[in-house]
C-alpha cells in the first residue's frame, strides 16, 4: 500500500502534463498548415543514411553585383517587379510551389539572372516548360539554337541590344537563365554554359 | 517503486564487476547494430523501401543527427563498453586477447569460405571478392589498416580496437598508478598522430575511434580505482577532439557527424556505470538481454556474412526474409558464443 500511495503524486503530475498537451492540441491544433497542403514538394533523398538531409543547389551564381536574390513560396513574388504578372499567373497555373531567383547587374549595365521554379507534387515540369516558353513565343521572341532540351529565345531591340530567356527542365524544377543589356549575348551564353554544366537539362519522356 | 532492500553488496565486488547498466547498453547495441547494417544498410544498398525504417529515420535519426540507422552509434557503444569491460577483466592476457579476437577470426574464415562458394556477402567495396589477399587481410585484421585491400568483414576493425584496449588495460592493471594517466593519454596521442599524418588513410578512419575504447577504460577506472571524475571528463573531451580534427582534415568523414553519436555513446556508458540500479539489474537478469549482451560482437560481424548471404538467396517478401536473416545470424552467433566459452576465463 505504501507503493500505491507514493505513486499518486507521480500519476497526478503525468496526468496534468498530458492534460495540458491534449488541451493545447484541442485548442490550437497540431501545427500543420492545411492551406499549404496543395504546395507540398517531396524531394527524393538519395542519401537516407546521412544524419542530415543533403540539399543540392542546382543554380550557379551569375557574375556581378547582386541586384535581387530571393527564395520563397510563389506568393512571395506577387509584388516583385522582376516576375511579371503574366509569369506569376503562369507559375500559379502550372503548379510552381517555390521560386529561387538570383539576378545580378554588371558595371556595364548587363543584367543576368538564374531562376528555379520548383513544382509541387503531381505537376508536370514539361508542361510548365512549354507554358513559360510559350509566353515569350507569343511576345515574338525568336527561338535560337542552343543545347539539346534547352529552349533559348532572343528578342532584338531596335538598338540591336538583345533580351534572352532560356528554359529547361531538371528533375522537379524548371530552370531559367535570362539576361539583357549591352553585353548580353556573350554573358548569357557563358552563364548558360556554366549553368548547364552544373545542372544538365533533361529530355522529355518518350 | 522504491526498493527497501539494503544495498548490501560487498564493496570490492561491486566496484570491480561490470555494472548492470553497462551490460544493458551492450544488449541495446546488439539490437541497434543489426538494425543499422543488416536491415538499414542492406535495404539501402538494394533499393528496398521499408516504411518502418523511413519512419525511424524521420522521427529519430535526422532529429538526433545520428546517421547510418544507428549502426555506427551501436559500434561506438560496443567500443566504449568493450574498453570498460576489458579494464575490469582480470583474466590472463592471452586468453582475453583470444576471446576478443575469436569473433573476427571465425567470421573472416567463414566469409572467405562463403564468398569462395559464390554467395554475395557484405564486403567493402561491394563486389565479389577475387583476391586471396582479401581473405588474408580479413583473418589477420591487417586489411583494416592498409588502403585498397578489399574487406570481407567490414566491421571487424572494431575488434582491432578492442584488442588494443585489452592490451592497454592489461598494462594499466599490471602497473597501476601513473599508468592510469599515461596509457589512456598514449592511446589518444597515437590516434591524433595517425589522424594528423595520414588523414585520408584507412588506418586513420579506424584509429580515430580508439579514444572511445580509452574512455571506456577510464570510466572503469573511475569506478574501481576512484579516478577523479573531472579527469575522465577531460580525457573524454580530448579523445573527442581527435574526431573533430579528422573532420576538418577529411571532408568525406565530416559528412557523418560522428562526434554526436560518439559523445552520446560515452555519456550513456558513463551514466550506465554511475546510475545503474534495480531496473537495470532486473532487465539484465532476463535471459534474452544477457544473451544479446554476450553475443553483441558476434552479431555485429556475422550479420555481414550469414545475414547478407541469406538475404541474397531468399526471395520476397522482404520483411519475412529479414526476419529469417536476423534469426539465422543469431543462431550463428550462438554457435560462435559456444566456441568462445571453451576459452578459459
Amino acid at each position: 500500500m505504501q507503493t500505491a500511495r507514493s505513486a499518486v503524486p507521480v500519476v497526478a503530475v503525468l496526468a496534468l502534463l498530458v492534460g495540458i498537451a491534449a488541451g493545447a492540441w484541442a485548442i490550437w491544433g497540431d501545427g500543420s498548415r492545411i492551406d499549404y497542403a496543395s504546395e507540398v514538394v517531396s524531394t527524393p533523398d538519395p542519401t537516407p543514411r546521412l544524419p542530415y538531409l543533403e540539399t543540392e543547389d542546382p543554380l550557379v551564381d551569375p557574375p556581378g553585383d547582386i541586384a535581387f536574390a530571393k527564395t520563397g513560396r510563389r506568393d512571395a513574388f506577387e509584388h516583385r517587379t522582376l516576375l511579371s504578372s503574366e509569369e506569376f499567373a503562369i507559375a500559379g497555373a502550372v503548379g510552381v510551389a517555390k521560386i529561387d531567383a538570383r539576378v545580378t547587374r554588371q558595371p556595364d549595365g548587363t543584367v543576368l539572372g538564374v531562376w528555379r521554379f520548383t513544382l509541387r507534387d503531381g505537376a508536370d515540369p514539361f508542361i510548365a516548360l512549354d507554358e513559360f516558353d510559350g509566353l515569350y513565343k507569343r511576345g515574338n521572341h525568336q527561338l535560337i539554337p542552343s543545347s539539346p532540351d534547352v529552349l533559348l529565345r532572343r528578342f532584338l531591340n531596335e538598338d540591336q541590344s538583345a533580351v534572352y530567356h532560356a528554359h529547361y527542365v531538371r528533375k522537379r524544377d524548371v530552370l531559367r537563365v535570362d539576361g539583357y543589356g549591352p553585353n548580353a549575348t556573350k554573358a548569357v551564353a557563358e552563364l548558360l554554359d556554366r549553368q548547364l554544366a552544373h545542372a544538365p537539362a533533361e529530355a522529355p519522356p518518350e | 517503486m522504491i526498493s527497501t532492500a539494503p544495498t548490501a553488496a560487498p564493496e570490492a565486488e561491486s566496484t570491480s564487476a561490470p555494472r548492470a547498466g553497462v551490460v544493458l547498453l551492450r544488449a541495446a547495441a546488439a539490437v541497434l547494430v543489426l538494425h543499422g547494417f543488416l536491415i538499414g544498410l542492406w535495404t539501402t544498398q538494394h533499393g528496398v523501401q521499408l516504411g518502418y525504417l523511413d519512419a525511424v529515420r524521420h522521427v529519430l535519426n535526422r532529429p538526433l543527427g545520428i546517421g547510418e540507422d544507428f549502426g555506427m552509434f551501436a559500434v561506438f557503444l560496443l567500443l566504449a563498453v568493450g574498453g570498460y569491460a576489458a579494464q575490469l577483466d582480470r583474466a590472463p592476457l592471452p586468453w582475453q586477447l583470444l576471446r576478443t579476437y575469436l569473433p573476427a577470426g571465425v567470421t573472416a574464415v567463414l566469409a572467405t569460405v562463403v564468398a569462395g562458394l559464390g554467395a554475395q556477402i557484405w564486403t567493402v567495396p561491394l563486389v565479389p571478392p577475387t583476391s586471396v589477399l582479401a581473405g588474408a587481410g580479413s583473418v589477420t585484421l591487417l586489411g583494416h589498416v592498409i588502403d585498397g585491400v578489399q574487406l570481407l568483414v567490414p566491421l571487424a576493425w572494431l575488434v582491432l580496437l578492442l584488442l588494443v584496449g585489452v592490451a592497454a588495460s592489461a598494462v594499466i592493471n599490471r602497473y597501476g598508478g601513473l599508468a592510469m594517466l599515461v596509457v589512456p593519454l598514449g592511446e589518444i596521442v597515437l590516434s591524433a598522430a595517425v589522424v594528423v599524418v595520414a588523414p585520408d588513410s584507412r588506418l586513420a578512419g579506424v584509429v580515430v575511434f580508439l579514444p572511445l575504447v580509452a574512455t571506456g577504460q577510464l570510466i572503469a577506472l573511475a569506478q574501481r580505482e576512484r579516478l577523479k571524475t573531472w579527469f575522465v571528463v577531460a580525457f573524454g573531451f580530448l579523445g573527442g577532439f581527435v574526431m573533430v580534427m579528422l573532420q576538418t582534415l577529411n571532408p568525406e568523414f565530416a559528412r557523418w557527424w560522428y562526434p554526436i553519436p560518439a559523445l552520446l555513446a560515452v555519456l550513456l556508458v558513463a551514466a550506465g556505470a554511475v546510475f545503474t540500479g534495480d531496473l537495470a539489474e532486473r532487465l539484465t537478469a532476463v535471459r534474452a538481454v544477457r544473451w544479446l549482451a554476450d553475443h553483441a560482437v558476434w552479431l555485429a560481424l556475422l550479420q555481414g556474412v550469414v545475414g547478407y548471404a541469406l538475404l541474397d538467396v531468399l526471395d520476397r517478401p522482404i520483411p519475412l526474409a529479414l526476419v529469417v536473416a536476423v534469426v539465422l545470424t543469431a543462431a550463428a552467433a550462438e554457435a560462435g558464443g559456444r566456441l568462445a566459452r571453451r576459452v578459459p576465463a
